[in-house]
């Protein structure tokens, strides 16, 4: 007895704290210094040494104003696209298509601010958003139609659209959508109105961000104070029990992939509209398989996935100043960011057990006490 | 259950307290290196500083680790101290990436790729004191500009030689992907085969850089269609073309670097760029201050460690005389400008 109450101690120390602060800033911290130890261990074996790597990813994120906001800017895209996964993953769907939805979104938003010239900024700027969630979204659905009508398992089906979406853009910008001089595979800049205004000149920070949190925001109202996001939570705990109370299955599977890809389509607006002006045949640097590392460590809650994008956003954003000046190869990198998502998991886990043990020695005791 | 909770709990402190232990051994253990490296600094005056963004991992025995022996080269031949960075394919990570080098004072910046062009565009005015080149692409400025390889100069002169030994008159290029870097070279190597009146070369697009089964499949169609010299310009793909001309006893060439050994009896010549040879000359130019912006900077025959033809020596026997005199007309005139390659789109 004693000896499972000092082991627990952590976890009940740990389970005092409002469980959505648990899920989104205690563990996820935890976790990553953990994983920062051993990483360090990690970086003596192989002959770096430790506080000069850690002081460069310092620098790299909190080093000056202008790095600072590479990270938001590197956030957005993290923060856009846990968002989503995580309302299809609450929905009991896996999405594992975020890539290649944010390929669609990206694509038709560049279509879109390519050609719609005329119009004011603001209504051209929301017509490119407009299309970068109707493209995400489209694309989403398409795996969700195929889950609830055919039975189609999402994990592939999204995989495979993945590849699909890829294929397509490196084709788009090579023929139908390539620039007009026909030079290079990319497309034309998209016009002046489409892109996003600056907003802390002369860095890169752009209104994209905002939208990113907002996005973040309301799609936690939906899930959370909706009864459509009840619905939605309730199909993922349960389908059997959402349909035994009338809650339409199908259609909230639809309604979630269509969120969840509309948000990763909407990660592609921005980047076009934000930061490139233009596509290429490899827009994304995977923000749609990072996107579902961003989801879990945010316990998929779309509020949490703003931290843990960020989080995500200046791990990858400080390992180019690693690399530079401590002259860490990017590989170790991801080692980095690999422990980190393992020692997340596995913490979630554990709190996860401890607090049903709890209640089950609380009910134990109870049920002792009545007899 | 219980059990594996408490031992997968003892493991994780071990490895907290290991790491912890390690991590307190560090501080002391690095200081020593560093002193020596202090002891040197100020004898050497302010130094040369250069970075390299790749857009892909440079041991990957291609595009990338060209740039990185360049600059393991820049290194050795001029003491620049060097630093690399391997950014991933995404166009919003470049401008960061070239602002870091140039806000801490690296004076050369090589962007490898035509990709970066509307990065360095955005990021070079800011930078006044440091030279950006990328690696391909269009677009130049006072300190920055693309570096552009004339590998269709020593193609035609392949073309010329290939055009009057074939017997069919059809030749055929094999290309990964159109864009400049592969129909620039087949534009020139096609006007040096058609030098031969009646000759025709071809060119067919396997869109792909790894599929050696298409571009395989490509060089079969030409070859049956008369083709008698086939070559490839598709990275890892061209394998599968040098495959058909072994097995088909076709004559082919060497592209981008020395192929001879892909078919040592076949490969009639090589039209070879150096990329180390190039960025060592440019390097050397920003150290010493001579470096001349706005404009592309378009290395050619007349760079001869940079871009040359090399021939074979197991086919050199076949090159009569008279095909010799045609080549080295065709290669002075091409120095002197009275020819005009096609394939240099700067030009266009």
């Amino acid at each position: 007895m004693p000896a499972k109450k000092r082991n627990s101690s952590f976890f009940t120390f740990i389970n005092l704290f409002p469980q959505i602060l648990q899920q989104t800033l205690i563990l996820p911290a935890l976790a990553l210094v953990l994983a920062l130890l051993i990483s360090a261990v990690l970086l003596m074996i192989t002959g770096y040494d430790p506080l000069t790597s850690y002081s460069s990813m310092w620098e790299g994120v909190f080093g000056s104003v202008r790095v600072f906001t590479e990270v938001l800017l590197k956030s957005t895209p993290l923060i856009l696209v846990g968002t989503g996964i995580a309302v299809a993953f609450r929905c009991g769907v896996w999405n594992i298509g975020g890539e290649g939805q944010f390929y669609a979104g990206a694509v038709l938003a560049t279509w879109v601010g390519v050609h719609l010239s005329g119009l004011p900024p603001v209504l051209t700027i929301a017509a490119v958003f407009a299309a970068g969630v109707l493209g995400g979204g489209f694309w989403a659905v398409i795996p969700g139609w195929l889950k609830v009508k055919l039975k189609v398992n999402e994990v592939v089906s999204t995989i495979m659209l993945n590849y699909i979406m890829i294929g397509l853009t490196s084709f788009l910008v090579t023929g139908p959508m390539q620039e007009a001089k026909k030079l290079f595979p990319q497309t034309d800049e998209i016009v002046q109105a489409a892109r996003l205004p600056n907003i802390l000149p002369p860095t890169r920070l752009n209104i994209g961000f905002l939208v990113a949190v907002v996005t973040a925001i309301i799609i936690a109202i939906i899930l959370f104070r909706t009864p459509l996001g009840y619905a939605i939570r309730t199909v993922g705990q349960n389908p059997e029990t959402a349909r035994y109370a009338g809650m339409k299955v199908n259609q909230s599977i639809i309604i979630a992939m269509l969120l969840s890809g509309g948000a990763a389509g909407l990660a592609g607006a921005i980047e076009v509209s934000g930061l490139t002006w233009r596509m290429f045949a490899t827009i994304s640097p995977g923000y749609g398989f990072d996107g579902i590392a961003v989801a879990l460590l945010a316990s998929n809650n779309p509020l949490g996935t703003i931290l843990s994008g960020f989080l995500f956003g200046a791990l990858r954003a400080s390992s180019e100043l690693m690399q530079m000046n401590a002259k860490i190869p990017s590989v170790l990198f991801k080692v980095i960011q690999g422990l980190t998502i393992a020692f997340v998991i596995a913490f979630s886990l554990l709190s996860r057990k401890t607090a049903d043990e709890r209640e089950a020695e609380k009910s134990e005791a109870l049920t002792a006490s009545e007899i | 259950m219980f059990t594996v909770k408490r031992n997968s709990w003892a493991l994780m402190a071990v490895l907290v307290l290991l790491s912890m232990l390690l991590v307190q051994c560090a501080p002391a253990a690095t200081p020593a290196p560093e002193k020596p490296a202090e002891a040197t600094a100020p004898a050497e005056e302010k130094p040369f500083k250069v970075g390299l963004i790749s857009p892909g991992p440079v041991n990957d025995k291609g595009w990338n680790q060209l740039a990185y022996d360049s600059l393991l080269k820049i290194e050795k031949d001029l003491g620049a101290e060097i630093s690399y960075v391997e950014v991933a394919e995404s166009p919003a990570e470049f401008e960061k990436a070239l602002t870091d080098y140039a806000s801490q004072g690296y004076q050369f910046v090589i962007a490898h790729g035509f990709q970066f062009q509307d990065a360095v565009e955005k990021v070079a005015p800011q930078f006044p004191d440091t030279v950006f080149v990328t690696s391909g692409g269009e677009k130049y400025g006072p300190n920055y500009g693309p570096i552009v390889m004339a590998l269709w100069e020593p193609l035609y002169l392949v073309g010329v030689i290939a055009g009057n030994l074939s017997k069919t008159g059809k030749g055929a290029y094999i290309g990964g992907m159109e864009i400049p870097a592969i129909s620039g070279p087949y534009e020139g190597m096609k006007q040096g085969f058609e030098t031969v009146e009646g000759n025709t070369f071809s060119i067919t697009y396997i869109n792909s850089w790894e599929d050696v089964g298409a571009a395989k499949e490509a060089a079969l169609a030409a070859a049956a269609e008369g083709a008698d010299f086939i070559v490839a310009n598709a990275n890892i793909a061209g394998t599968g073309v040098f495959q058909v001309c072994n097995e088909k006893k076709i004559w082919t060439a060497g592209l981008n670097a020395d192929q001879t050994a892909e078919a040592p009896d076949y490969v009639l010549g090589n039209g070879v760029i150096d990329y180390p040879a190039s960025f060592v000359t440019i390097a050397k130019s920003v150290k010493d201050g001579t470096f001349v912006g706005n404009r592309p900077i378009v290395l050619t025959l007349k760079d001869e460690d940079a871009v040359y033809l090399k021939l074979n020596p197991k086919t050199e026997n076949l090159i009569t005389p008279e095909i010799q005199a045609k080549v080295d007309e065709a290669a002075a005139k091409i120095k002197s400008g009275e020819i005009l390659v096609d394939g240099d789109y700067t030009r266009k």
